[in-house]
């Protein structure tokens, strides 16, 4: 068994049901494959590139998890995302540990720190998603420690 | 700014941290440079398996357009 993460990006002109629609194809592709088994399959957030993809400038990025046995089902997954035209990018990556069950704790996407508190979920399942913009943080840690004589810590 | 004594440490090491997220993007801003460029472990003082590990994330960031590849205008 292992567990891989693809993150793909949706056309940001696609929300609510057409994102939906495009979450389902791809959730479809991986049910009719055997041994998979979806821990996680949700939007990340629509957000800025960090650089121009086929001309848009923002993307939705969707996050999915999963668990698998037959590595060659990846190769076929590639292959849909490639072709599915609402699909801009994407990369699956190999996880060395299974991940966490994503809950989420209000209707938003995964927030850095917000301690936002709400007394009971709500039932509306399609919100949109909030753009988070990438703030540059420039912050070099430069503090003495202590003066050992090592110049390279290794292991 | 020439000889300023101060001691290289791996962040990652100082953190307690062994494994690197890709999607960290901002842990990952720390180790390039303006231009995108990815710092050199000379600079950044970063062990050299952790040092293996935040290039293999960076690239994978790149890939996925959440790090540029390079940043030439006064942008972001």
């Amino acid at each position: 068994m292992r567990y891989y993460e693809t993150l793909y990006i949706v056309n940001p002109n696609y929300e609510l049901e057409r994102l939906e629609a495009v979450m389902n194809t791809v959730g479809s592709v991986l049910e009719k494959a055997d041994k998979v088994t979806v821990i996680n399959h949700r939007t990340w957030g629509k957000k800025r590139l960090a650089y121009p993809i086929e001309k848009h400038k923002y993307g939705t990025y969707i996050l999915l998890q999963f668990e698998l046995d037959a590595p060659e089902f990846l190769a076929e997954l590639d292959q849909f995302l490639k072709l599915e035209k609402a699909i801009i990018r994407h990369q699956t990556i190999r996880l060395e540990t299974r991940p966490e069950v994503y809950v989420e704790p209000t209707d938003e996407p995964v927030a850095e720190k917000k301690p936002e508190e709400t007394s009971e979920k709500d039932t509306s399942p399609a919100e949109e998603t909030k753009s988070e913009e990438p703030v540059a943080e420039e912050t070099n840690d430069e503090s003495e420690a202590e003066p050992s004589t090592s110049d390279e810590e290794q292991e | 700014m020439a000889f300023v004594s101060r001691r290289k440490f791996c962040y990652f090491k100082e953190n307690g941290i062994t494994e690197i997220d890709y999607k960290d993007v901002k842990l990952l801003r720390r180790f390039i440079t303006e231009q995108g460029k990815i710092m050199p472990r000379r600079v950044t003082g970063t062990s050299p398996r952790m040092h293996r590990k935040l290039v293999r994330a960076i690239k994978q960031a790149r890939n996925i357009a959440l790090m540029p590849f390079t940043n030439t205008s006064s942008e972001s």
